[in-house]
């Protein structure tokens, strides 16, 4: 290395230092008795609106719902008359805690090298001090499923409580799914030369067949694996990949497989059929063509581009210009499950807390408001069975959840505070902190009250 | 004037005869060995001969004298040192001319030798007739289509080069270049690579520049010669410029041709459009460019895969292909009829490189699609050898003409009638043989038993197969060899009565065919039979095409044009509605606006509907003006960014607005009506913007709005110091922001120098030299002059800073500052300099120059004082302003009203637009918004979307034009798969046939 390379690198290092740096806010101590949140709109997801309803939680969990809770004598209770309580919202498809800016490599533990690495997990690169957490979890956002990208088979994702000291502490389920990027028949472009299609088609039916002889190769090494515990042969020589994939041929862990087109969202069902796999998609742009495979094999799928900002949504200059946003209605009519998510990767992370937006837009466009906003909390929970833990307001669930002053799927609205696992969180961000600071700027200044 | 040009021409033709009997040597080459001296002296008679387009074909006789042709008609005499051609049953037609070639060029040399352009791409000094090295597979190709002579034109470079006009002869080069107007190639392809200019835009300004310098050039040469520097390619460009020679501008599209034109207009040269096949999209602007075009033959094809692929992706959208390419494939072979039809001059060219082996189907095609027999004609023969000034001697079949002509058994527009001969210069070149043998041909004979056999010749040349049958049993013959009148083969006897194989061996005499067969036991059977040739029996297998859907012209064409602009009510009233002003009046309950001829008339409550007036009840509903975007890139045809240098003042987006993307038809269903087309933010300095309406149908330039401030873009920061483009980057000015602000007060110094120098030229010519005109400099003073607004992509407080001071010192004003992500750090300087600030409204953490952006920015700035709107930069954000403008109320606590200012009257006083739209007040356009609900509720939707007093964007008619093009594009795809079929049940030979059963 150069002398001049070493300065750039260093220069580099003292510029990103104070974004890089641990985010100011302070985990919450545990709750200290019970908590009741009185007099607001409860919206449980799971039972409907409670007007003037009560929620009341100890010990981290949700002790009871409705309008006449009695309420413990030491209770501290929190008065959310004309408000509204929500379970926190689950952001789907986020790289939050592996990303701190996206142009700067060094931030970034999102994507590992190489086209397989089932093996990698996600919680144990996640930044617990990352300005990222907090700037999702000021709207609510307070569960994540972050999740590794690249290559055909880019990790282990992880469901992450958005709150605590170290990642162990944040961790709420490890190996919430195994991520696969679909061979794409083609690329996020909408003009493909017919005449590359060959060549498109050749690289697609070799990463089919990496990915086949990858989960063939597991179910190998398991088989070997079982004859070993039985004693009946030498176990078989350690393999990273395949030994970590044993959950995921044994449909204990879902795959979550990355498509869009109709045609690779119904070959990646047939793939993962053939094998007994459990498939989620994430993407499905064009679930809607296959909306009764997806609906009778009950498999879910995680929208992306509701509210995409990609340039090539919707498809094809003559799909229509309201196709992204009426999909999920489309898809709720057909009786699929599904959950709604924003763009995923850095940038998505960035703005993961616009996620009630791309619900709200489904609304506009046709969804149940219910449906709008179970979208966004208990179907995420539902597709990772975590929906016994989050994801609804009811008794015996963790008191994961938030206030804010107007509904939640409104722009308007802000969230005024929230608890994780019963514990009041830090809803302060980097972004408030400048705010005050410059607002104290122009008030010296005189410009503002 | 006539004989002025036969004059001119006369030397040429005595040339042309001298050399007709010289083989192919050049004129000053030493004869080696013997002298090979053919009499050159030839008569065609018995013929039929069409002399020129639009005569009908005459008996009579054609001589030939040294190439020249000496006589021809019904009168003229055979010559008697003439050889004589029978060509009884055969057409004569002039040779064809193609302007559109450019094979056989060799490369040239490094165009860093010599005084050659600064620009690698202007070449005008390149000349083809110098490079040409031949391609006779190419060449042989051309003659088999019926060409005798091409325009070869450089293919590199923007500026390419000067066109040859070869003979196809096949002859050395030297003699086969024919003296023709001088033609130089231009074009709007940037040369690969990181090269100046990279971008469409960019390529325009080049050509822009090139023409002025090219006349500062001539001048100063003629007052200055000894203190000009020698530019050969600017020399080369004076006859462009003087009129002496045309340009052959090759463009890719519709609006590359109106593009050409415009530019060509203002250099004041003249051009011939080498198009591209899609002029009949916008016919009318088209014609009235009123320039020759040469138009293309090679109609694009849907492959089949690509119709009947992925069932699953159903015929709403353009999997592979959509609506508006089948529309093309099914309308673009009218084009040439279209043009005609509407007055346009065009020659035809046989288009990309492997057309040529299609050129008399597509020719054909086109016929078959409306272009008639003598228009095609004069576009391959009259036409192109006006527009070569050749018009006088070639083209055509007159006495004195080049003798460049072919011998046709048939109709030239009949792509099954062979060409024989094609006759360059006198020259003969058999095209397609007549062989002695032929498809169609029967052979019988009796054998002894009274029975007959029968050979019958298939197929197409070359290959012809033969099938032997004796009663009802036929036999393949195999092995077959068929040379001139001789042929041979083997055939299984058993089915015929003969024992096992049977071998033939035959040939054609004068009386009928003779010859033999060998038996399995080695017996000669000799016979002789008559040969059955049944004339000219033209299969006429009438080609039942499928019939083509209806597809009216809509513009532009494809899913969701229109026939015509929506239509604009003399009075339109919207009533009861909630309206949002964006003025004084603020937020209006249960109120009306009243639109009259395209303007706001009033907003009020309880206004009476005029009679006649197109009535909106507004109930529930809210109205807005048209939501603006100061930020957008979208409708920018070629890259958005001219990146390669850090300084590009010269481009100007509004040289390559693309109406047609589909962007601008979502974004209008988002309530979006005007777009500021910046210039991308790769260069501190960077291109001149552009303010559309979004008038979805019009053409480019009527959608300018030209009232708008001019504008152009600066960027600082991570993007123009090649922060993020990889370890390639490092090496541009600057690689820092201290280098950022250095270059941009540099070139402003620079113009001011640049300004003084033109002053001083002025007032003193005789002592001051005039200092070449330049674009980029022009642009800068237009900056410091305040009439240019800057629009300046910026992130950090101290780089916001760094470009208020410095524009403090140069003294103008900034226009706004875009994104402007820490504005709210500086915004009270922003303020007191009095610029605006074009924002996003929570995008962040991106770059590390955006680690401390935050929502709260719009909002803190809007309080410190400065004007405040909120910008897309995305196709897709564009859709949905209304709903960034929401998060001012989120973050910061802005007020409703003040909020949708963010996206109205804000951007619009940004870009100098406010006297016209962004509110509802009385004497503005009607530009406006009828949306379901308040317009900052995500539960909203954009209903309607007015420009201009007429309604561009209606969830209703959206929904209608949906199921059009649904329907549209079915009935193509069932189009093109009968097609298909059709196709392939023609392409199925005898030998398929039987394979099959």
């Amino acid at each position: 290395m150069s002398a001049r390379k070493v300065a750039t690198v260093l220069l580099g290092a003292a510029l990103f230092a104070p974004s890089a740096g641990a985010n100011d806010q302070i985990p919450a101590p545990v709750e200290k008795g019970a908590v009741a949140i009185t007099g607001g709109t409860v919206h449980t997801v799971s039972d409907g609106d409670i007007i003037g309803g009560t929620v009341l939680f100890d010990e981290g969990k949700i002790v009871a719902v409705g309008t006449r809770v009695a309420l413990p004598d030491d209770c501290r209770v929190i008065d959310a008359s004309d408000k509204h309580v929500y379970p926190g919202i689950i952001a789907l498809n986020t790289a939050l805690g592996l990303t701190e800016i996206g142009a700067v490599r060094a931030t970034n533990d999102i994507n590992e090298t190489g086209e397989i690495n089932p093996n990698v997990r996600v919680e144990v690169a996640w930044n617990p001090d990352s300005e990222l957490i907090p700037v999702a979890r000021s709207n609510g956002i307070l569960t994540a499923l972050s999740a590794p990208g690249g290559g055909l088979v880019s990790g282990r994702a992880a469901l992450m409580r958005l709150d605590g000291w170290t990642w162990e502490e944040m961790l709420l389920k490890s190996g919430a799914a195994l991520v696969v990027n679909w061979p794409r028949r083609r690329s996020g472009s909408n003009r493909i030369p017919i005449a590359k299609e060959k060549e498109r088609s050749e690289k697609r039916r070799k990463r089919l067949d990496e990915l086949d002889r990858l989960f063939d190769d597991a179910a190998a090494y398991a088989h070997a694996e079982e004859a070993a515990k039985r004693g009946e042969a030498k176990p078989p020589r350690y393999d990273a990949r395949l030994a970590s994939l044993r959950d995921v041929i044994d449909a204990a862990t879902p795959v979550l497989i990355g498509a869009q087109e109709a045609e690779d969202i119904r070959d990646a069902v047939a793939w993962s059929a053939a094998r007994g796999l459990r498939p989620i998609i994430v993407g499905g742009a064009r679930a809607d063509k296959v909306a009764s495979l997806l609906a009778e094999r009950h498999i879910p799928v995680i929208l992306t581009d509701v509210n995409s900002l990609s340039w090539s949504i919707p498809y094809g200059r003559h799909s229509g210009y309201d196709d992204p946003f009426t999909l999920p209605a489309r898809l709720h009519e057909a009786g699929v499950l599904f959950a709604i998510a924003g763009g995923g990767g850095s940038w998505g992370s960035a703005i993961a807390r616009n996620i009630p937006y791309a619900a709200a837009k489904a609304a506009a466009y046709g969804l149940d408001r219910e449906e709008a906003l179970r979208a966004i909390t208990l179907y995420p929970a539902e597709i990772f069975g975590v929906a016994d833990r989050i994801g609804s307001l009811r008794p015996g669930l963790r008191a994961t959840l938030f206030i804010s002053d107007g509904d939640i799927l409104e722009i308007t609205s802000r969230v005024e505070s929230a608890f994780i696992d019963g514990r009041e969180i830090d809803l302060d961000d980097h972004q408030k902190e400048l705010y005050r600071k410059y607002r104290t700027k122009y008030r010296q200044l005189g410009l503002i009250e | 004037m006539r004989n002025a040009i036969i004059f001119l021409f006369a030397p040429l033709l005595i040339l042309a005869g001298a050399e007709a009997a010289g083989a192919s040597r050049s004129a000053v080459e030493p004869l080696r060995g013997i002298a090979r001296n053919t009499p050159s002296v030839e008569a065609f008679r018995g013929g039929r001969i069409v002399t020129a387009p639009g005569r009908p074909p005459v008996e009579g006789v054609l001589v030939v004298r040294d190439g020249i042709i000496a006589a021809v008609g019904p009168d003229a005499a055979i010559p008697p040192d003439a050889a004589v051609h029978d060509v009884s049953g055969m057409m004569i037609y002039p040779g064809l001319i193609d302007l559109g070639a450019s094979f056989g060029l060799a490369d040239d040399a490094a165009d860093t030798v010599g005084a050659h352009h600064w620009n690698s791409a202007v070449r005008p000094d390149r000349r083809a007739a110098a490079l040409f090295r031949g391609d006779p597979v190419r060449e042989k190709a051309y003659r088999r289509a019926g060409f005798t002579s091409v325009l070869v034109t450089p293919r590199k470079g923007i500026f390419k080069g000067e066109s040859v006009l070869l003979s196809l002869a096949d002859r050395a080069v030297a003699k086969r270049i024919i003296p023709s107007r001088a033609i130089q190639g231009i074009d709007f392809h940037p040369l690969a690579g990181d090269h100046y200019p990279s971008s469409l835009m960019g390529v325009i300004a080049l050509e822009r520049q090139t023409f002025l310098d090219a006349r500062w050039y001539r001048d100063e040469r003629a007052k200055h010669p000894e203190e000009t520097e020698e530019n050969l390619a600017l020399d080369a460009l004076l006859p462009v410029l003087s009129g002496d020679a045309t340009l052959l501008w090759e463009v890719d599209d519709e609006w590359g041709a109106l593009r050409a034109a415009r530019i060509a207009r203002e250099a004041d040269v003249t051009c011939v459009i080498l198009g591209s096949g899609y002029e009949y999209r916008r016919l009318d602007a088209v014609r009235n460019l009123n320039l020759p075009f040469v138009v293309p033959l090679d109609f694009p094809k849907p492959k089949g895969e690509s119709l009947r692929r992925d069932p699953l992706a159903s015929a709403d959208e353009g999997y592979w292909i959509s609506l508006r390419e089948l529309r093309h494939m099914a309308l673009g072979p009218e084009n040439p009829a279209r043009l005609v039809e509407a007055g346009v001059e065009i020659a035809l060219t046989p288009g990309d490189s492997a057309a040529i082996d299609h050129f008399r189907e597509n020719l054909a095609e086109a016929i078959d699609r409306g272009l008639s027999p003598e228009n095609a004609l004069a576009a391959l023969t009259t036409v192109p050898a006006r527009l070569a000034g050749v018009g006088a001697a070639r083209g055509a079949l007159r006495v004195g003409y080049a003798a460049d002509f072919l011998v046709v058994e048939g109709d030239l527009f009949d792509p099954e009638a062979k060409i024989r001969e094609s006759w360059i210069g006198g020259k003969c070149h058999v095209i397609d043989e007549v062989q002695p043998i032929r498809p169609g041909d029967k052979w019988k004979w009796m054998l002894a038993d009274g029975d007959s056999i029968e050979i019958r010749f298939e197929g197409k040349e070359p290959n012809v197969s033969a099938r032997i049958s004796r009663g009802d049993s036929t036999v393949s013959l195999k092995e077959i060899d068929r040379v001139g009148g001789s042929l041979s083969g083997a055939f299984d006897g058993t089915p015929l009565g003969f024992d096992r194989f049977v071998r033939l061996d035959a040939a054609l005499f004068p009386e009928g065919p003779q010859g033999r067969l060998t038996l399995a036991d080695d017996t000669p059977l000799e016979w002789k039979g008559t040969l059955v040739r049944e004339g000219d029996k033209k299969k006429k297998d009438e080609k039942k095409e499928p019939p083509l859907p209806s597809l009216p012209d809509i513009y532009p064409s494809g899913a969701f044009g229109r026939e015509a602009l929506p239509e604009r009510p003399d009075v339109v009233l919207v009533r009861h509605a909630t309206i949002w002003t964006s003025a004084n009046d603020g937020i209006l309950e249960d109120a009306d606006l009243l639109v009259r001829k395209g303007r706001i008339e009033r907003v009020g409550r309880g206004i009476e509907p005029p009679r006649g007036a197109v009535v909106i009840d507004g109930t529930g509903k809210h109205v807005t003006a048209g939501l603006i975007d100061c930020h957008s890139h979208t409708g920018i045809a070629g890259a958005v960014n001219e990146g390669t240098e850090a300084v590009t003042a010269e481009v100007r987006v509004s040289d390559v607005i693309d109406p047609d993307r589909i962007e601008l038809y979502r974004q209008l269903s988002g309530g979006l009506t005007v777009i500021n087309q910046l210039h991308g933010s790769a260069n501190p300095i960077g291109g001149q913007s552009s303010v559309i309406k979004l008038r979805w149908g019009a053409l480019d330039e009527e959608m300018k709005l030209r009232t708008a401030a001019p504008g152009i873009k600066f960027a600082l920061g991570e993007n123009v110091k090649q922060s993020n483009w990889g370890d390639k980057y490092k090496t541009r000015y600057p690689q820092t922001r201290m280098g950022v602000e250095q270059i941009m007060e540099d070139r402003f110094r620079q113009a001011l120098d640049y300004r003084e120098a033109k002053k001083l030229a002025r007032s003193d010519p005789s002592r001051f030299r005039r200092p070449r005109p330049d674009l980029e400099l022009d642009a800068l003073l237009e900056v410091l002059d305040g009439t240019r607004k800057v629009h300046c992509h910026a992130y950090r407080q101290d780089e916001i800073l760094m470009l208020i001071r410095l524009a403090d010192r140069l003294g103008f004003t900034i226009g706004a500052f875009q994104h402007v992500l820490e504005g709210y750090k500086v915004a009270d300087a922003i303020a007191a300099h009095g610029a605006g600030a074009s924002t996003f409204s929570d995008w962040w953490a991106y770059k590390i120059e955006v680690a401390d952006a935050i929502p709260y920015n719009g909002t803190l700035m809007h309080d410190a004082g400065v004007v405040v709107s909120f910008n897309s930069d995305s196709h897709e954000l564009a859709r949905r302003l209304n709903m960034e403008a929401a998060k001012a109320v989120k973050y910061g606590h802005l007020s409703p009203a003040e909020a949708v200012k963010f996206v109205t009257i804000n951007p619009a006083i940004q870009l100098g637009i406010d006297d016209r739209v962004g509110s509802l007040e009385p004497g503005k356009d009607a530009d406006f918004v009828v949306w379901s609900g308040p317009p900052l509720s995500t539960a909203t939707k954009c209903e309607q979307t007015w420009i201009d007093g007429r309604r561009y964007f209606d969830a209703g008619e959206d929904a209608r034009l949906r199921e059009v093009a649904e329907a549209e594009r079915n009935a193509l795809v069932q189009y093109f798969l009968s097609r298909e079929e059709k196709k392939s049940g023609d392409d199925e030979t005898p030998e398929k046939k039987e394979e099959m059963r």
